[in-house]
């Protein structure tokens, strides 16, 4: 309980000193984690040393290299809860010192209680009416003095019990090692520490709500004020589309790491979840163009997964979404992940002159029929909006960078659907270019139905895949036939997953649509663009 | 990493500011936080600051280990080689 002399002689601006002194050692931190991750993770990982020794030296570097990034997150937080301590003690403090100032004005005393005391004497009525009215207004005066300072210290008394109990919170959770539940204890601070500031969770943008507005609300925030968010709804701050992929990629990441830790606490298999962050993690090792960034994630039912090979906010050349067929879920995620990186780096060997110009989405950011119930529209219809959203999310994020990119959406078999009904719905995609492959139909009668030029509209066939024969019965004309008005990219492959192998004509093809070398795409029939 | 700084020197500015920072609120339960932060937190960086220290020996031992292990073997298939 603070009293009114400690509220009266307290120094509480020298918490911005100490505020900005745990950001400093926030930031010495994240240095720190880089340099781990540069000059020993790194470095070690691509020598070749291998074996049960290189095994265990790689996990404890790993851990290290966790702490290091939860040390970093949570001292920037707990700078965050000093500062605004010291802004709100300073606040209490200031009107604190104008109700004294006042009470000298009034030539009044206040005793070392907070009690404003009445003028000393009486002063009679009937000698002194005007003296009289002036001792009366003083006493009431005395009166109201003292109910505002006694309010002023219950306020700081508050703010200092919550703002202690906060910071109490961001003691280490498990000194000198990373714990199970280090990741949601983390989550649980943020959370408090957003509270305290009165800020919670309504405070994002809901679920759909546009690109746009959610990059608004974020560029509005302090950077302080993201990092609190990040860390205490990391789910929630993940799934917004328009936001910077890094931010993006690392709240999700952190989301992740709270479902496995939840998952292990209650015994649940986590086996999909850190097959995915082990991979997400190794790619800080790799090469910078083929860094993975994860844009989305849901552990729920079949799940969902979002992953860039490259950084799609930087990118000239962007896939938006190697969006997948049937039965494909947060299991498969690794061969989408494959797929979009064989996409990737064939376009990106076609454009020498820049390495790392070209990101490709892999997106199951939609639950995918199953082989039985493929032929129903109810899961496009439900992806549709959602892929429309995704892809307003990057060119957002984009342009927020000065990307001019030039995005083209890539959909596989039922995933051709949900690109085709996406692209006839509202203003369409915003793309530049559709391809699509063993497709059973785009759920439009031909090409001019997709809000882009016909001649930007690209399909492919192997000839032996059944899908697009048998799947027009249910989701319309097939685009690889003449009639569709799409251009036809010539095919060398077999079957209908065949698309995406590593040296074949069908992947060059789409990657020289990527880039835009439209006349190098081998046609069996069509018209190119000039 | 041989450069790296020792975690102490994370909190070397910490320490001060905010020993001063809680010195400005005699009988705040703020005060009592933020020495509690102070000292947890120093104990996490230096259990920190020992790992590191710990995995640079490692590093170091199994470096000299794997030297070792090749100057010997190189030295067998040296005396394997004869002249018999």
């Amino acid at each position: 309980m603070v009293t009114f002399l400690e509220l009266r002689d307290a120094q509480p601006t020298r918490l911005g000193a100490a505020a900005d002194e745990w950001l400093r050692m926030a930031e010495k931190l994240a240095r720190l984690e880089t340099r781990v991750v540069n000059e020993l993770t790194k470095p070690l990982r691509n020598s070749g040393w291998a074996g049960e020794s290189a095994d265990i030296a790689f996990r404890s570097f790993d851990r290290l290299d966790d702490e290091l990034e939860l040390a970093a997150r949570q001292t920037r937080n707990l700078a965050t809860v000093i500062r605004f301590a010291r802004t709100e003690f300073v606040k209490v403090q200031e009107q604190l010192r104008a109700v004294l100032g006042a009470v000298r004005r009034d030539g009044l005393q206040v005793d070392d209680r907070g009690a404003v005391q009445p003028p000393s004497g009486y002063v009679s009525e009937s000698l002194d009416p005007i003296g009289y009215q002036r001792y009366r207004q003083l006493i009431a005066n005395a009166r109201a003095y003292t109910d505002q300072i006694t309010t002023l210290v219950r306020r700081a008394s508050q703010l200092d019990g919550d703002c202690a109990r906060v910071l109490m919170r961001f003691e280490p959770y498990s000194p000198g090692r990373m714990a199970s539940g280090e990741w949601r204890d983390a989550t649980g601070d943020a959370r408090s520490a957003l509270n305290l500031m009165g800020m919670t969770e309504r405070n994002i943008p809901a679920a759909g709500s546009a690109p746009q507005a959610n990059r608004a609300w974020w560029d509005g925030l302090s950077e302080e004020h993201r990092s609190l968010y990040l860390a205490a709804h990391p789910d929630r701050v993940g799934a917004l589309d328009g936001l910077p992929a890094q931010q993006r990629h690392d709240a999700n990441q952190m989301a992740m790491r709270n479902l496995i830790e939840m998952r292990s606490a209650a015994d649940g298999p986590t086996e999909r979840l850190t097959t995915l962050l082990d991979r997400l993690e190794a790619s800080e090792y790799g090469p910078q163009a083929q860094r993975l960034y994860l844009l989305g994630i849901d552990n729920r039912l079949d799940g969902l997964g979002v992953v860039s090979v490259g950084n799609p906010d930087t990118a000239r050349h962007l896939g938006v979404a190697v969006v997948p067929g049937i039965t494909v879920t947060l299991d498969d995620m690794n061969g989408q992940i494959d797929r979009a990186g064989a996409l990737r780096q064939t376009a990106d060997d076609l454009t020498p002159d820049v390495e790392g110009d070209v990101a490709v989405v892999a997106w199951v950011g939609y639950d995918t029929p199953g082989v039985v119930t493929s032929p129903a529209h109810g899961y496009a219809d439900t992806a549709a909006p959602v892929l429309d959203r995704f892809v307003d999310g990057t060119q957002v994020a984009q342009e927020a960078e000065g990307t001019q990119s030039h995005r083209t959406v890539v959909g596989h078999s039922y995933g051709s659907s949900v690109v085709g009904l996406a692209a006839s719905q509202g203003n369409g995609l915003a793309v530049h270019d559709i391809i699509v492959a063993g497709s059973p139909g785009m759920r439009v009668p031909d090409a001019t139905h997709l809000n882009i030029d016909p001649r930007h509209v690209w399909a492919g066939r192997a000839s032996d895949d059944p899908i697009p024969v048998i799947g027009p019965i249910s989701h319309g004309p097939a685009p690889h036939t003449e009639a569709f008005g799409a251009n036809r990219f010539h095919v060398d492959t077999s079957g209908h997953v065949d698309y995406w192998r590593p040296g074949s004509e069908s992947l060059r093809n789409q990657a020289h649509i990527l880039v835009g070398q439209y006349d190098r795409v081998t046609l069996d029939h069509g018209r190119p663009p000039r | 990493m041989a450069n790296a700084p020792p975690t102490g020197a994370l909190m070397r500015d910490v320490v001060p500011a905010t020993e001063h920072a809680a010195g400005g609120l005699p009988g705040w339960l703020t005060q009592r936080a933020l020495q509690v932060l102070l000292q947890k937190q120093g104990d996490d960086m230096s259990r920190l600051s020992r790992r590191f220290t710990a995995i640079a020996e490692a590093l170091q031992a199994t470096a000299d280990a794997y030297r070792r292990n090749e100057n010997a073997n190189a030295a067998l298939f040296r005396r394997a080689d004869g002249p018999w």
